[in-house]
């Protein structure tokens, strides 16, 4: 299927517009966002603490004065981008053990789906906060937890589509031809797994912008860097919430809730053009 | 038809009657129940378990000492009635006073005291030992009188000794019959106390057994203190219920008939609890976003009280960066105190230069040298040591001509302190010294820096490094070890031995002397620099009266002893003591018997709790921080390379 | 193989695996920097040597080895320690109010979205492509969009604080006892009730996409039209044949859901201040309560591990081509 034509199929599903859609406008506030920002980051004290909503400031301020609509746009970015590689390398490594495990089989694949059970298995939180603990909280740790914690399921998905491929007749032929295992895997079998796995993946950023959030919230990623997640820690922290002081609390989790329902949108929407059963006619 | 007279005046009357005689009647005042809105639950019932505020706060309530702390923050008497002690100080004579009962009934006597002593020394409970170890013996000379024979000289004996909590004899002796380790057992679990109970019946004398075995059938536990408030109800994470001590032996207190500690486990909720009257105070400080909306409501208190914790950082002398004193003293004056106080904590903090805590009086030297923000006086003093920029790339080398970088550690947990490191960190930039702020665990900050010790400079908030009595504890050579309270590394002859010249002195005035002149050492040579004071704030409301403001904060135990619903104003009823020491100069304040505080110290709604806006806008503070940091943009990029390969890939797929 | 045969081995592997992660825990929680006794430095009025007598107490420089062996041979007895924090033994604080209090918040909102997901996946795939079938569909993707903590915030701030139709937070309002059992309960549902909207609303989500777009993709398969050629009603193919073949991984993800139960949900326990265990966990890793988070975590295991096991029995049951391997 070549790449223009998927495409316009994703163009037609009403998903995959507007998930398209969102993306683009999310792409569009990251890349410039910090750039047409009145305020900085780091900038206390340019209006009131707490200060509501108004021309100047048209998402208020927080505790130490700084202009939220600023925290945003300069967040939009680390959340989204976050996101992005967290999914990304989950998705690799995934990919990559359910390829070896899947096509090897035998004690190889027993050992990495044993692996797979244990990491389901452990509670992701409780693994979260020991690795922020062993590595200290930062961004990058985010990042590694939530790859490591997303890889199973998509290892095991990959892994049963290879044992079916593993069977089909080109793989075979190669087979006798004398090809390497590392030829039929990377040549013949993987990129019949790529629809698949692209779907996966769109479908794993909107797990790990959640993810992402979480982390923050619970403290465990850069307090000093204003991820939607931070704000929102400091929102709950600072008291915003009993206080009614929405425009600390609602901004930031629409702009989760938008990362999340694009990537899902656009997840569904591919999952229906890689999935011929799911598709409308 | 006319109405006889008689027959109008009889209902007049009566009416009447009515009226003068409910005037006359005593007025059945209805029972007055004070609700704090507590944190967490109590962490542990056994009172030999106190390592937590929360475990304190009940200990407070329920269990006597001999001196309580006043408002004044000094120890006057409680359950002695008179003491004295030898020449030499390593002698002391208690006499506790004769109307003092226990929750069940049974009366405290000197034999009580006696055994708490020797009981602490025997099972080293690690909350109490501390505060006997210095004791050799305790004999009993008759019912209410003891004899204290101390093993070395301890100066501050009435705070450490006097505030320990006595433990009922007939009760833990036969705690310890069944319990090993007294710490275990717990005092509201059935099937503990119906094992401890037995021993009682059987070894204690019947009058005595059988009170407590009354009080444990109408409350079913064996939590019993002297305290003014009992335990009646502990349901974990929920409420700790308790009622007013009938037989307690200071007369019209507690003024409330029943004290309940509420969980709410987020300061927020606690503050709506009292907003909305489920609760009368705040055991937390209130949340900075609520205090507008708080000060506007003309149902709420907003009180003003500085924290007995000081925020500080401290320096690894070890370290050749960091243990250069003229490095120090530039950190000192690169940190911009005031901004910290009047920005990043909105005002609601109050400066510290001091190393005792400025609530000790009679302790604190307020003429120690105040490093002020002065970028100009930070850089010649790194001049002046050597740590010149050789290379010119914009960073100081140490003086051995060495590149180096402080790291800053912070307790993730708290913004606030993350926030003063990020604004050192900015200005030592100015100044050409590189340092890096790094946000970690709490736990992990104190392993790195109390066990490993390998640290540059960190930030913590404590109370104990401030106060007189634990400097002996804190700065000397022995507590340098791993572990120790010592982790700067902090080793000065001069300032041991004078140290160890105030602690055996028993005069105060003296002692005073030379523990001002300790702070000067400490001042100067800057083993931490103390920060900031934060505000307390606990909310509480309007119909509440009897509040104590002291530092520490508004709920404290003479507010919990005076919280009353009738308007009266509160009280300090210190045991009046029966004749005058007669030996060398006493403690200070012990003549002061009933004093009444003055109610205009507890209503601070003058108190301006709004932020000053000038001193915000002038300087936004440009922190160079990134905003991704680089190993993450490396990810992404590998990540972006990664999907474009994918992509690129599927578009040749042909089908 | 047959199915005993077969349940005994899986047994025996879920045993193993069990034994294999307690010990792999055990060394892994110990290797996290921090210290256990660091929260003295931060209690008040605590003496300064309080905490390098609780340090030699509690017996943490002893070999790492042989504290795994003496924990071992305790696990035997049933005996899971004292908590380094509270002083008391693990099993008084994880099998008390706070198990209680997980499972029932937990469990019910688990069942209720589990139920709701469930009908409503039916309903859509039987007006498969409507716009009921959309909105359904839309309305799921969006509630699986929405960070919990963020709605739980929401939620508190509107019907909590503006509103004060519920309880900001807590378990029960209790200052006094209550005056009857059924009083009690009351004020428990009704604090129960604002986290339970978000638990339910947030995970209904997650059923419903599972179930319909399984169902959906089997609509496809031969056996279905072939059900439809032979005469049967549309209702009964739905039933007999493609909800049962939609049932394994269905099944799976319920299985999923009841062994998630108690890690509870540390965010929805935060915000609610529903003392369960899932925030007894995140408290406990915090203050590297090693005792306790053990025995969380061996409970959490046990639960996981269970359910797969039951789940995998009855895919075996289901399908027999699973126990031919």
């Amino acid at each position: 299927m070549r790449l223009g034509e998927s495409f316009r199929i994703l163009f037609r599903n009403p998903y995959g517009r507007l998930g398209l859609s969102l993306i683009a406008l999310l792409s569009v506030i990251a890349a410039v966002g910090p750039y047409i920002s009145p305020y900085g980051v780091w900038e206390y004290g340019v209006c009131k603490p707490f200060e509501p909503p108004s021309p100047t400031h048209p998402l208020g301020c927080d505790e130490i004065g700084r202009d939220i609509l600023a925290l945003l746009l300069h967040g939009s970015r680390v959340s989204l981008l976050v996101g992005f590689t967290a999914a990304v390398f989950s998705t690799l490594l995934g990919a990559l053990v359910g390829l070896v495990g899947g096509y090897f089989g035998g004690f190889v694949d027993a050992v990495l789906m044993r692996v797979v059970d244990a990491l389901l298995a452990i509670p992701g939180l409780v693994l979260m906060i020991i690795f922020a603990a062993v590595l200290g909280p930062s961004l990058f740790n985010v990042v590694l937890v939530i790859s490591v914690l997303s890889w199973p399921p998509i290892a095991r998905v990959v892994r049963s589509q290879v044992l079916s491929l593993k069977e089909s007749p080109h793989v075979e032929a190669a087979r006798a031809f004398g090809a390497g295992s590392a030829r039929i895997i990377f040549r013949h079998i993987a990129p019949a797994t790529l629809p698949l796995l692209v779907a996966n993946m769109v479908l794993q950023v909107s797990n790990a912008v959640i993810s992402e959030s979480a982390l923050s919230f619970l403290g465990l990623g850069d307090p000093r860097i204003p991820t939607w997640g931070n704000i929102l820690r400091f929102a709950f922290r600072m008291g915003a919430m009993s206080a009614g002081y929405w425009w600390y609390v609602v901004p930031p989790g629409i702009g989760i809730v938008l990362a999340v329902l694009s990537a899902t949108f656009l997840g569904y929407a591919l999952d229906e053009i890689v999935n011929p059963k799911l598709r409308r006619y | 038809m006319k109405r006889s007279r008689s027959s109008q005046l009889v209902p007049c009357l009566v009416l009447a009657f009515m009226v003068v005689g409910s005037a006359l009647l005593p007025t059945v005042r209805a029972e007055e129940t004070l609700i704090v809105a507590s944190m967490k639950y109590i962490k542990n019932p056994n009172p030999l378990k106190e390592e937590t505020w929360y475990d304190w706060w009940l200990n407070l309530v329920m269990y006597d000492r001999l001196f309580r702390d006043g408002p004044d923050l000094e120890p006057h008497p409680w359950l002695c009635s008179w003491y004295e002690h030898s020449p030499d100080g390593m002698v002391w004579t208690f006499r506790i006073v004769g109307n003092a009962y226990w929750h069940d009934g049974n009366p405290i006597t000197a034999d009580d005291i006696a055994f708490t002593v020797d009981f602490y020394k025997k099972y080293q409970p690690p909350s109490w030992y501390p505060l006997v170890e210095f004791v050799d013996r305790v004999e009993v000379l008759d019912k209410y009188t003891v004899k204290v024979y101390l093993a070395t000289f301890n100066a501050w004996l009435l705070r450490t000794f006097g505030e320990m909590i006595i433990l009922p004899k007939h009760v833990w002796q036969h705690v310890a019959e069944v319990f090993s380790d007294p710490t275990l057992f717990n005092p509201l679990s059935d099937s503990d106390v119906k094992k401890v109970m037995e021993r009682i019946a059987a070894g204690e004398p019947p009058d005595v057994a059988s009170k407590t075995k009354s009080f444990v059938d109408t409350y079913k536990h064996l939590r019993i203190g002297s305290g003014p408030y009992m335990l009646v109800r502990w349901v974990e994470g929920e409420v700790l219920d308790l009622v007013k001590h009938p037989k307690y032996f200071k007369p019209g207190f507690p003024r409330a008939d029943r004290l309940v500690f509420k969980v709410y486990t987020t300061d927020e909720a606690q503050y709506l609890a009292v907003k909305k009257g489920e609760a009368h105070i705040m055991m937390w400080t209130a949340p900075y976003a609520v205090l507008p909306e708080a000060q506007a409501d003309p149902n709420l208190v907003v009180p003003k009280s500085p924290d007995t914790y000081i925020g500080f950082i401290g320096f690894n002398l070890r370290d050749p960066i960091t243990g250069n004193k003229n490095f120090r003293k530039a950190v000192a004056y690169a940190l911009d105190k005031n901004f910290v106080v009047n920005t990043l904590m909105l005002g609601y903090a109050e400066r510290v230069d001091t190393y005792v805590h400025p609530g000790y009086k009679f302790w604190v030297n307020l003429d120690v040298p105040k490093y002020s923000f002065d970028l100009a006086k930070a850089a010649q003093l790194l001049d002046e040591a050597g740590f010149k920029d050789v290379d010119n790339d914009g960073w100081r080398e140490s003086p051995t001509g060495q590149k180096f970088e402080v790291t800053i550690y912070s307790p993730e947990y708290d913004p606030v302190r993350v926030r003063i490191c990020d604004l050192l960190v900015e200005n030592l930039a100015k100044i050409g010294v590189k340092a890096v702020n790094k946000p970690v665990d709490f736990d992990v900050m104190i392993d790195y820096v109390y066990n490993q010790q390998k640290f540059h400079i960190y930030i913590i908030e404590n109370d104990a490094n401030f106060m007189p009595w634990y400097y002996s504890s804190t700065y000397v050579e022995e507590q340098t070890a791993p572990g120790g309270n010592n982790p700067w590394g902090f080793v000065n002859k001069e300032f041991e031995e004078l140290l160890r010249k105030a602690d055996s002195t028993p005069d105060d005035n003296a002692r005073a002397q030379m523990y001002k002149q300790l702070q000067a050492i400490l001042a100067d040579e800057l083993p931490l620099l103390p920060i900031y004071v934060r505000y307390w704030i606990q909310i509480y409301r309007k119909e509440l009266s009897g509040v104590v403001d002291m530092t520490g904060g508004s709920l404290n135990f003479w507010t919990l002893i005076n919280g009353n619903f009738r308007g009266l104003p509160p009280e300090l009823p210190y045991t009046a003591l029966e004749k005058p020491t007669p030996t060398t100069t006493p403690p200070t304040p012990t003549q002061v018997t009933t004093v009444t505080v003055a109610t205009t110290k507890t209503v601070p709604t003058t108190v301006p709790v709004t932020v000053t806006q000038t001193s915000l806008v002038t300087s936004p503070v440009t922190v160079t921080t990134p905003y991704t940091p680089p190993e993450v943009v490396a990810a992404s990029v590998i990540a972006i390379v990664f999907v474009g390969a994918l992509m690129y890939l599927l578009g040749r797929r042909t089908k | 193989m047959s199915m005993p045969r077969y349940a005994a081995l899986r047994a025996a592997q879920t045993a193993i695996s069990f034994f294999i992660l307690v010990a792999i825990a055990f060394f892994l929680f110990r290797v996290m920097p921090g210290d256990p006794t660091a929260f003295l430095l931060e209690s008040t009025k605590i003496h300064p040597e309080t905490r390098q007598l609780l340090k030699q107490r509690l017996g943490l420089d002893r070999p790492l080895v042989e504290q795994f062996f003496i924990y071992f041979k305790n696990l035997f007895i049933g005996e899971l320690g004292y908590s380094l924090y509270y002083g008391r033994p693990v099993t008084e604080l994880m099998f008390g109010r706070r198990l209680v209090n997980t499972l029932v918040l937990v469990g019910t909102s688990t069942a209720a979205a589990i139920g709701i997901g469930l009908v409503l996946a039916l309903a859509s795939v039987r007006r498969y492509g409507s716009k009921v079938d959309s909105a359904l569909t839309t309305f799921s993707m969006v509630t699986y969009s929405v960070p919990t903590f963020w709605l739980g915030m929401i939620l508190i701030m509107v019907f909590a604080v503006r509103l004060r139709w519920f309880p900001v937070g807590g378990t029960v309002t209790a200052i006094t006892a209550h005056s009857s059992p059924l009083e009690y309960l009351a004020d428990y549902l009704w604090h129960m009730a604002l986290p339970f909207t978000v638990l339910t609303l947030i995970e209904i989500g997650y059923n419903y996409l599972i179930v319909r777009n399984t169902m959906v993709s089997l609509l496809q398969e031969d056996f279905v039209y072939l059900a439809r050629a032979k005469g049967l009603s549309e209702g009964e193919v739905m039933r007999r044949h493609v909800f049962r073949a939609a049932l394994p991984p269905f099944a799976t993800i319920v299985g999923l859901q009841i062994a998630g139960i108690f890690t509870g949900a540390v965010m929805t326990e935060t915000i609610f201040s529903w003392e369960g265990l899932g925030r007894l966990l995140y408290d406990a890793v915090s203050t590297r309560d090693y005792p306790l988070i053990q025995g969380i975590f061996m409970l959490i295991l046990a639960a996981f591990l269970a359910t797969n096991y039951v789940v995998d029995l009855l895919y075996a049951a289901l399908d027999p081509r699973v126990r031919l391997k």
